[in-house]
Order: C-alpha cells, then structure tokens, then sequence
C-alpha cells in the first residue's frame, strides 16, 4: 500500500520533529515529568498540532500509543431513550481516544460526555496514571459542550486528561482556556517548509529546485500539509524526479472555482449574474468547503483585482462584517450572497465613478 | 515542581487554597457580614450570588454549607452544575425528590447538632440552565420552603428570569481588589516555593483582572511547566499577546503603503497562531491610543483585522 507523502513521512516521535525546537523541548518535559495538565494546542491549519499530539502521546506511553485502529461507537445521547442513538468515528488505543466534534452535530454535549466517562471508568494500564481523550477542532464543539466540559474537565482529571487542538483559542471559552495549560503552534517559518520539502524531496528520491520550494511555499501560505500535498501533486502531474523551477504550482480545484466566481462578478454586475453565482456557490457549499474559507477567499480574489484603495478596504470591511453575522446566522449561503451584491454594487459604483 | 510533588501534585492550586470559612473570603464584606448573621441563627434566605468568574462565588456557597452542617456536609447539600444535566426533567426528578425528603434527626453527630433544619440546593453556573427549567423552579422553591433553601450562582444575573430574583436575597460579589490578590499569590508562592521574576506579580494582576481563579491556574502552569514565572512565561500561559508584538503590528501598519501590504503583514501575524480576536483589541486600544491621524482611520484598520478574524 502506498501512502500520501504527507503520512508516510509525518515525524512520529518528538525527536523527529523539525521544526519549533523549544515547543518540542517543553512538550519533552511534560512527558517526563509524568503529570500532564489538560492542554490546549493552537495554531493555524497545517502547522502540525495533530502530529505534535501524537508524538506526546508516544512519548508518554511508547510505541503502544501507535497501535491506532478507528472505531464506530454507539453514543445514546438521552439517558431516558437509549434507542435513540448516534453512531459517531472515534480513533483509539489503549491508552486514548480522539474524537472530531464536528462529525456530531447539535448534540455534541451529551456525546463528548458520555465518550470521556466511558475513557474515565477503565483504569489505564501498564502503569500509567492516566488516559488522554483528544478533542480535534475544538473551536467547533457548541459553547454548551464547552460548558459542560468545565466540571468533567476538574472531576476526572485523577484518570483522565483532555487535549483540546483548535485553530484559535478566541473559540475557545474563557472558563475552559482557563483550565488548560495553552501551547502555542505557529506556522512553520518559509524556510522550515523549504527545507522539510528538500528533505522529503531527498527520500522520495526527487529532485527539487530550490525555486520551485519556494513558490510552494509562498502558494501555501506556509501551511505544511498542503506543501506536502502540493509537492506530490505537482511530481504527479509532471511524472518525473526531478522538479525544475519552471513548474508552476498545480491548483487545486477549489482554487478554480472559486477563481470562477470571482471572475464573474468582475464581469458583469446584474441580478441575473448574481443568480448564477449563486449557483456556484451552492456548488462549493455542496463540496464541502467551510463558508468562512469560501468567503475568504473569495474576498482575497476580488482585493487582489482592484487598483483603488477605497474599494479595497470597503470590500475587505465588508467581508469582515458578513464574516461575523455569517457566525450569528445559521443559513451560510445569505451571508456570501450579500457579499457578493455588495460588492457587485460597490464596484460598479467606483467603475462608473 | 519540587515542594507540589511531595503532597500530589495533581491537586490544583486553585483547590487547595480555596478558602474553607467565609471569614477568609476577604473582599466580599458585605455579603460575608450578611451570611455571618445567618450563621448564627441557623436560617437561611434562597441565595443568589452573581459576579464575574473567579471572585469567589462558589467558594462562598461551599464554606457556607461546610461551617453550617460540619464536616458531614454533603449529606445535606446537592450540587448542581452546568456539566449535569439540567433540563426540565431533571429539575422535576432529581431536585424535586430531593427537596422533598424530610430532615431525619439520627445521622451524623455533626448534622444532628445542627442548628440549621433544612437541606441545600446548589445551582452552580444558573445561567446556562434553560428558561423553561428555571420556571419549574418557581414552585419548587416555595413549596418545599420549610426543608429546602437553594442557592443560585450565575455571571450574568440578566439570563435568570425575573420570578426567581424575586424569591432570593441577592448578593453582587466584586471583582477581586489588587491589594488582597497580591497578598494571597505572595502566601501561595510561599507555601509552594515558587520564586517570581521581576515584574510576574503585576503582570499577573494585570493579565487576570480580578479573577482569583485564573491568576492561581496561571501561576500554577507557569511554575509547573516552565520552572519559573517571569513575564514572558505568564504571556504564554495566558495566550496573550507581548506587547512588543501588538507594537510591532501597529507601527508596521501604521509603515505600510497600501492595503494590500497591511492584509499581508496582519495575515503574517496571524501565522503566528495568536489569539486573534483578542489581538484586535488590544490593537485598537494601542492603535487609538497613539493614533495622530483621525481615530476612524484605526477603527478602520481594526475591522480590516478582523476580516482576518476568525470570530
């Protein structure tokens, strides 16, 4: 079987790590130091905190921390209705359980609850003193599981420590940062994707200009995981080892759709434009992309068209206004809608200007 | 951590410096004065504290019910918080059936002698409890007035509905003074044997505002995990932002020639994986504080940041 590049070279102890030295460092002692707080790990996507987190709990419990398997398990969420029940992926070993909230849905709470009491009952074994549930993306569980999560978090803390990972702590409640110790994952540095790429270019054997490395890098917004993924998509598409400098970075279909869209509104600005775009957007929505990546993006795109600096600032103040009405609301595509007429008339107002 | 280790280290601080008689909650003295008299004559109103997190609400509840019914306490009280499931029907089954009981004369020496003749009810975080759970709450309270009396702790006093303020004393606890704050981490730092750096005491006043709670959780992880507690380690601790960072922001925005280039270095600071929201306003308190231009102008750079924002 082969694997993606991105996992068959993910560093799997804390001494293969290869970049941040000093977080390494500090995660080492708490390793050693037998007692582990609950822990908060943020940063931004692809900075590593999944691999940091399993290589913790390598170092802790040893190579039986890596015999993983993934689960379905059974969750009542409704003590008085155990019929009714969710069937929710969990990954496992002996000694942790990791769970994604947002596979759950609205009833995150009673779910989270019931899985760490089922962590909690069993003893951990081999001589250790506790067992570690990891809650992935964090920043999605509803503010009633976090909530909820205060008094678990102090109650089974004898047998049981939580790591939460999120993408940033302000997701987080202030109650539940509280409780954590915060470890901080920033972004590799250019160099560090540089140079993580030349040396998986190394064992792939494929040869990578320096160039090239770069450009991923810089296309990537430092991100690790999709420089790895870019790389091996580009040796792919150019189906040879050696990547000279000329290859330009394969895009990724979303990229082009979402280039689509913004190609149209700078086209034409009419209801009967905003009604296909419409359309598209539907069709992103539907494949799956976050409506805040969406907006995002998109707003990315349109700034980067415009010559005038006050249309630039007026599109990104209100793409940062539907950002967090889009946060209250619940229907996603009204939000990257009125963006999109906003901007449809702000720009044409300049345009005629 | 040398001296924590010996008497398990898994206590928190928080815990083991809580204080055990409402005497030693300093800085609520008109709430302590108030339960005192009641300590005294063995009756009790339905309670309801409100405040801030970390001034000593639920500390309060429990030192209360600890010098009220000895150390065979709990046999007395039912706590209740917002990891419990609190919804209407367990209101209706657990605290009603509770409330219900009679109080017996046999029992514990400690609860026989006394004074006070009725159970407790604690209602941690009341705030997140739903209306509809609150309003059956109603009649409980004043059915079952002559054997129960219930305590409510909630932040928001605003998210309890009206019919419930109305059958309690209400009490507001304040945010904890500098004074008594520095005075209880000096003793705790003492206990334990924790050295602070220059400097770690005021930031730590400064970056818990008021909260007991979190200035104890954070003095504890620092001197845990980093084996020293100087400004920097508390920074980390407290996912706060230097402030040699937020300056470093505001000055290079303030440099930039053009939007596109303030996007890229806020989407650099970013990368650094910061508390983001956070960042946006203690930029724009730094940005408006020592803006020479129009104060639209930085208002307008903190809402471009927040585009960047994940709220």
């Amino acid at each position: 079987m082969s694997l993606l590049w991105v996992d068959k070279h993910r560093p799997k102890s804390l001494d293969e790590m290869d970049y941040h030295d000093d977080l390494t460092e500090r995660l080492r002692r708490i390793a050693k130091s037998g007692e582990m707080p609950h822990l908060l790990i943020a940063g931004p996507r692809g900075a590593g905190k999944a691999t940091r987190v399993q290589a913790l709990l390598r170092e802790i419990y040893g190579p039986g921390a890596e015999m993983r398997k993934v689960e379905t398990r059974q969750v009542a969420p409704n003590p008085n209705t155990p019929s009714n029940t969710i069937d929710i992926q969990v990954v496992v070993s002996n000694h942790h359980l990791s769970v994604t909230p947002s596979d759950i849905g609205n009833k995150d709470r009673a779910v989270i609850m019931q899985l760490i009491k089922e962590v909690a009952q069993h003893p951990p074994i081999g001589g250790h003193t506790f067992k570690v549930v990891v809650i992935e993306d964090a920043g999605c569980l509803s503010i009633d599981a976090q909530a909820a999560l205060r008094r678990t978090m102090e109650k089974f803390m004898k047998t049981c420590r939580i790591i939460l990972t999120c993408d940033s702590v302000s997701k987080i409640i202030a109650p539940l940062r509280s409780r954590c110790l915060p470890i901080r994952v920033a972004a590799p540095s250019n160099e560090d994707v540089q140079r993580v790429l030349q040396k998986v270019a190394a064992k792939e054997s494929v040869k990578l200009a320096p160039e090239f490395a770069h450009k991923i890098a810089e296309a990537t917004s430092r991100d690790m995981l999709r420089a790895l993924l870019m790389m091996e998509s580009a040796q792919a598409q150019a189906n040879s080892n050696s990547l000279g400098k000329e290859i330009t970075c394969p895009r990724e279909a979303w990229e082009q759709a979402i280039d689509k869209v913004a190609k149209k509104v700078l086209s034409d600005q009419s209801p009967k434009m905003a009604m296909e775009v419409r359309a598209n957007v539907y069709e992103l929505l539907a494949a799956c992309l976050p409506p805040v990546f969406i907006l995002k993006e998109l707003c990315r795109k349109l700034v980067a068209e415009q010559h005038s600096e006050s249309l630039k600032q007026s599109t990104l103040a209100a793409a940062a206004h539907f950002e967090s009405t889009m946060n209250h609301g619940t229907k996603d595509i009204f939000h990257i809608e009125a963006f999109v007429l906003r901007f449809m008339a702000d720009y044409k107002a300049s345009v005629q200007r | 951590m040398a001296s924590a280790s010996g008497d398990g280290s898994s206590v928190p601080w928080v815990e083991k410096y809580r204080p055990e008689r409402i005497e030693d909650v300093a800085q609520q003295d008109e709430v302590c004065a108030a339960l005192k008299n009641s300590l005294q004559t063995g009756e009790l109103p339905n309670l309801m504290f409100y405040g801030p997190p970390g001034t000593g609400k639920t500390t309060v509840a429990l030192a209360l019910m600890k010098q009220f019914f000895g150390k065979d306490w709990r046999a007395r009280v039912k706590e209740l918080n917002a990891s419990d499931d609190r919804g209407i029907q367990a209101v209706r089954d657990k605290v009603k059936t509770f409330a219900q009981l009679t109080i017996g004369t046999s029992g514990a020496a400690d609860l026989a002698a006394s004074k006070a003749r009725f159970r407790v009810v604690i209602l941690d975080e009341a705030d997140s409890m739903t209306h509809d759970a609150q309003a059956s709450l109603r009649r409980i309270m004043e059915e079952f007035v002559h054997v129960t009396r219930f305590i409510i702790i909630c932040n928001y006093v605003s998210k309890i509905i009206e019919p419930l303020h109305s059958r309690c004393s209400k009490f507001r606890f304040q945010p904890v003074s500098g004074e008594y704050q520095k005075h209880r981490l000096l003793h705790i730092c003492e206990q334990e044997g924790v050295r602070l750096g220059a400097g770690a005491l005021e930031r730590l006043m400064q970056l818990s505002k008021g909260d007991m709670r979190a200035a104890v959780m954070m003095l504890q992880t620092s001197a845990t995990f980093y084996q020293d507690v100087s400004e920097d380690c508390l920074q980390e601790v407290a996912c706060a932002v230097p402030d040699r960072v937020v300056d470093g922001l505001v000055s290079r925005t303030r440099a930039a020639s053009g939007t596109d280039e303030v996007v890229r270095i806020v989407q650099e600071f970013l990368l650094e994986g910061s508390r983001a929201r956070a960042s946006v306003c203690w930029t724009s308190c730094r940005a408006i504080r020592t803006c020479r231009t129009s104060p639209r102008r930085s208002a307008r750079r903190s809402s471009r940041r927040r585009e960047r924002t994940s709220a």
